[in-house]
C-alpha cells in the first residue's frame, strides 16, 4: 500500500498519482480546494456594477467554468458580491442578508461605490463603503470594474480561501489581520502595503 | 408594515408577501409589497428608494462639466441618453449648439446604446420568464457593441461621452465605422459561421434567432399575451411613456414629435401595437431595435467631417434662468430641468425627469388580479432601471 | 383624441404662437407672473388656485403630466413647485406652472384628482423638500427611509455621515 504525503500548498494533490490506495493530506487542503472551486455567490447586484457582474457571468467571460453559480437565496450562497452603491436605506437589509448567509462566507466588494462610496462620496444617502457594515475580503475597484478585473477578484478569492484555516469562522478570519486584497481597474493586484493604505484612506 | 415576515391581512386567506429588495427578478433593489389572496394579487405597492443616491443634490456640488459623469449613473443602461438630456438642457440655457459632426456622433452613440439597452432588457426579460439561452445570446452580441463603445470612448457602461457643446472623442478610424456596419449587417467578421468568437451573424441574425425562439413559443405566449393590460388612457394619465404607450396603441416618440440632435434627417418608423399587454411591449422593443439599426446605418453613411466640439468658455456659467429639455431614452421621456442662478459654477438645481419612475406607477394598475408569477413578467415588460427610479 | 377639444382656444402648435398669450386669457386672475422656461410658456399661479388651473388645463388638451418637481429658493423664502404639463402625442404643446409656497407653511393642494401621474411626484417633493400636498391619498416618504429626519434637497440641509 503506497502512502503519499501531501503538503498543504500542493495545488493539484491528485495529479502525481501512481496507484495510491490512501492519500494523506490535511482537511484544510481538501475542503478549501472544494470550496474555492464552487463559490456560489448571492445575487446582490445593486446598481451599474450589477450589469458588469451579469456580463461577467454571461458569454465571453463565463464564470460558470470556475464553478461560480449565482444563487438567489442567502441560505444557499457562500459568497456575497456587493455590486453597486449601498444606500442608507439598503444598509440594514444588506446586514440582514449577510447574517442570513451560513458560514463559511466571504464578501467581494465590487466597484468604487461599494468600496468607498464611489462618485457619491459626498452624498447624504450613501454608505461610504460596504466595509462599514460587513467585513470584506476582496475589493475590486473600478467604475464599473472590467469583467477581467472581477474575474481576477474571483481568482484571488479562491486563492485566499485555499490559504485559510477551514474551521475558522468569518469573524475569526478577519480578526487575524491579514492584508486586504485589492484589485485595480486594469485587473492587476495591489501590493499589501498599497492595499492597506488604500483601504484605510477610503 | 412587516418587512421580512408575512402576516395575515384583513380577510382570511390573505398574505402580505415581500418581493425584494433583494430578488433575482426585480431588476435591482425594488421592493414590491404584495397582498395576496392565495396566488392572486389583491394589492401591489412598489416601494423604492433603496438606490436613492442623492444625485440631484450632488448636482449642486459639482460644476456643470463635472456633472456629466454623474448623469451616466442614473439610468446606467442608456448612459448616452442621460448625457444627452443633461448637455442638451445646459446648451439650451446657454444658447450654444454642438457642431454637425458632433450631433451625428451623438445620434450614433444614442442609437447604439438603445440597442444595447434593449438587448439587456430582452435577455433579462426572457431570463425571468425562464428562457436562459436568450440571455446568453443577447449578452454575446452585446459584448461586441461594448467593445465598439470602448474603442470610441474608453468605457463599457458609464461613458461620460458627451460634453457641453459636443462630444468627447471622435471616431478612432474607418475600421470602427466598418466594424459597426458589419455588426449591423451581419457581414465581415460577423458573418454567420465564419468562425472565431464573432461569427454569429451580428444583430440581424440575433434578432431573427430571438424571434424564432420566443415570439412563436407557446410558453412565452401564455405568459405574456393578455398579461398586464394597460389601456391607452391610463398609460397617458399615469405619466408613462416610451414602449409603455407605444405598446398600448399610441404612436408617440419624441424623436419624431419634437426632434433633437439631427433626428429629423433620418427615416425610421415608430413601432406601435394596440394590445397593451406584455407581449405588445416585447414586440415594440424588438421592432425598435430594427429601427435603431436603420437610423444607425443612415447616420454612419451621412456623417459629415468637421469639429466635434464648439468653443465653450473654460469656466461654464450659464445665464440665470431655467430650461427643460427631453430626449427619448429606451424607457421613455427622459427630461432634464435645470435652474441656474447665473452666478455659480454649479447648477442651482438639476432635476431628472426619470422615465422608469413614472413607468413604474403603472405597475399597480397592471398587476392587480394577476398571479405572483405574472408580476415578474409585468415588471420585466415595464423595463425599469432602479438607478433611474431612485436617482 | 384630446386635440379636437376647443380648437378655437388652442391654435395649432406648429405655427409656434406667442406662448404665454395663449394661456393667460384662459386662467384669468389666477396668473401672478409669466415667463419662459427655455422656450416653453411659464405661468406663476396663485397657490390657492392651482387645482382649478390644472383642471382647466387638462380640459383644454394637456393630458400628460410630465413632472412635478420643486426648487428651494431661500432668498425669496419660498419653495417653488414646478408643474410641467404636456400633451401626448403633440408633445410640442407645453405649459410650465410655478407655484411659490412660503417656507414656513409649505402646503399646497394636490392635483392627484386631475392627473393620476401626480401621485409619486408629489410624494417625492414631500420627501425631499417637505412640501405637504393637501388631499394626497398617501402622503409619505418615497425615497428616504420612513424614519428619516429632514428634507434633503433643501438648501439648508445638513447631515452627519
Amino acid at each position: 500500500m503506497d502512502l503519499i504525503q501531501l503538503d498543504k500548498d500542493e495545488r493539484a494533490p491528485f495529479q502525481k498519482i501512481g496507484a495510491p490506495k490512501v492519500v494523506q493530506t490535511t482537511i484544510d487542503t481538501v475542503f478549501n480546494w472544494a470550496q474555492s472551486n464552487s463559490l456560489w455567490p448571492l445575487t446582490f447586484g445593486l446598481a451599474c456594477c450589477a450589469i458588469e457582474m451579469m456580463a461577467t457571468s454571461a458569454s465571453h467571460f463565463d464564470t460558470d467554468r470556475f464553478g461560480i453559480f449565482f444563487r438567489a437565496t442567502p441560505r444557499q450562497a457562500d459568497c456575497m458580491i456587493v455590486a453597486g452603491t449601498v444606500t442608507k436605506k439598503m444598509g440594514p437589509r444588506l446586514k440582514t442578508l449577510y447574517d442570513q448567509m451560513t458560514e463559511p462566507k466571504w464578501v467581494i466588494s465590487m466597484g468604487s461605490c461599494a468600496t468607498a462610496g464611489g462618485p457619491y462620496y459626498d452624498s447624504y444617502a450613501v454608505v461610504k463603503g460596504v466595509d462599514r457594515l460587513i467585513p470584506v475580503d476582496i475589493y475590486v475597484i473600478g467604475c464599473p470594474p472590467r469583467p477581467e478585473a472581477l474575474l481576477n477578484g474571483y481568482l484571488r478569492l479562491q486563492e485566499k480561501i485555499r490559504e485559510q484555516k477551514y474551521f475558522a469562522t468569518a469573524a475569526e478570519r478577519h480578526d487575524a489581520g491579514t492584508a486586504p486584497v485589492v484589485i485595480k481597474e486594469d485587473g492587476t493586484l495591489m501590493s499589501d502595503d498599497e492595499a492597506r493604505a488604500f483601504i484605510n484612506k477610503a | 408594515m412587516p418587512t421580512l415576515e408575512t402576516e395575515p391581512g384583513e380577510r382570511p386567506g390573505e398574505l402580505y408577501v415581500n418581493m425584494g429588495p433583494q430578488h433575482p427578478s426585480t431588476h435591482g433593489v425594488l421592493r414590491l409589497l404584495l397582498r395576496l389572496e392565495g396566488e392572486v394579487i389583491v394589492e401591489c405597492k412598489p416601494i423604492m428608494g433603496y438606490l436613492h443616491r442623492g444625485s440631484e443634490k450632488l448636482a449642486e456640488k459639482r460644476t456643470y462639466p463635472q456633472y456629466v459623469t454623474l448623469t451616466d449613473r442614473d439610468d446606467y443602461l442608456c448612459a448616452m441618453c442621460n448625457n444627452q438630456a443633461y448637455v442638451q438642457t445646459v446648451e439650451k440655457l446657454m444658447g450654444i449648439e454642438a457642431p454637425e459632426r458632433a450631433q451625428y456622433l451623438r445620434v450614433i452613440a444614442m442609437e447604439l446604446n438603445r440597442i444595447t439597452s434593449h438587448l439587456v432588457w430582452l435577455g433579462t426579460f426572457a431570463l425571468d420568464i425562464g428562457a436562459l439561452s436568450v440571455f446568453l445570446y443577447c449578452f454575446r452580441e452585446r459584448e461586441h457593441t461594448l467593445r465598439m463603445f470602448e474603442e470610441l470612448c474608453g468605457a463599457r457602461l458609464t461613458y461620460s461621452y458627451m460634453r457641453l457643446g459636443g462630444v468627447g472623442w471622435d471616431i478612432p478610424d474607418e475600421n470602427w465605422t466598418q466594424n459597426v456596419k458589419d455588426w449591423l449587417n451581419g457581414s465581415g467578421r460577423f458573418t454567420a459561421n465564419s468562425g472565431g468568437d464573432a461569427g454569429h451573424g451580428g444583430l440581424p441574425l440575433l434578432l431573427e434567432e430571438v424571434d424564432r425562439l420566443l415570439t412563436g413559443n407557446q410558453i412565452f405566449l401564455y405568459r405574456t399575451q393578455g398579461v398586464g393590460y394597460l389601456s391607452p388612457e391610463d398609460a397617458v394619465d399615469l405619466g408613462t411613456s416610451g414602449p409603455m404607450v407605444r405598446g398600448s396603441g399610441i404612436e408617440f416618440d419624441i424623436r419624431r414629435a419634437d426632434p433633437y440632435a439631427v433626428y429629423d434627417r433620418f427615416e425610421f418608423d415608430i413601432p406601435t401595437r394596440p394590445e397593451g399587454d406584455c407581449f405588445a411591449r416585447y414586440i415594440v422593443r424588438l421592432q425598435e431595435m430594427w429601427q435603431s439599426r436603420r437610423i444607425l446605418l443612415q447616420a454612419l453613411d451621412q456623417i459629415p467631417a468637421g469639429e466635434i466640439q464648439t468653443r465653450v468658455p473654460k469656466v461654464v456659467k450659464p445665464p440665470a434662468g431655467e430650461a427643460i429639455s427631453r430626449v427619448e431614452s429606451p424607457r421613455g421621456i427622459l427630461g432634464g430641468y435645470l435652474v441656474s442662478d447665473g452666478k455659480g459654477l454649479n447648477p442651482y438645481r438639476y432635476h431628472v425627469r426619470a422615465p422608469s419612475f413614472h413607468n413604474l406607477k403603472a405597475m399597480r394598475k397592471m398587476a392587480l388580479g394577476w398571479k405572483v408569477a405574472d408580476t415578474i413578467a409585468i415588471l420585466g415588460s415595464i423595463d425599469i432601471i432602479l438607478g433611474d427610479v431612485d436617482r | 383624441m384630446a386635440d379636437e377639444v376647443e380648437e378655437s382656444k388652442s391654435p395649432d402648435t406648429e405655427a409656434a404662437p406667442l406662448p404665454t398669450e395663449e394661456w393667460k386669457p384662459l386662467f384669468g386672475d389666477a396668473v401672478v407672473d409669466e415667463g419662459l422656461v427655455g422656450d416653453y410658456p411659464r405661468l406663476t399661479i396663485d397657490r390657492e388656485r392651482i387645482l382649478e388651473v390644472v383642471t382647466l388645463a387638462k380640459k383644454v388638451g394637456l393630458n400628460f403630466l410630465d413632472e412635478i418637481t420643486a426648487v428651494d429658493l431661500p432668498e425669496e423664502n419660498a419653495i417653488r413647485i414646478v408643474y410641467h404639463l404636456s400633451c401626448i402625442p403633440t408633445i410640442k404643446r407645453n405649459l410650465v406652472l410655478f407655484v411659490n409656497v412660503p417656507r414656513e407653511e409649505p402646503v399646497v393642494a394636490s392635483v392627484t384628482p386631475v392627473y393620476q401621474a401626480a401621485d409619486w411626484s408629489e410624494r417625492e417633493v414631500y420627501d425631499l423638500f417637505g412640501v405637504t400636498f393637501d388631499g394626497h391619498p398617501d402622503m409619505r416618504r418615497i425615497m428616504m427611509p420612513d424614519d428619516w429626519e429632514g428634507h434633503p434637497l433643501r438648501k439648508d440641509y445638513t447631515f452627519i455621515d
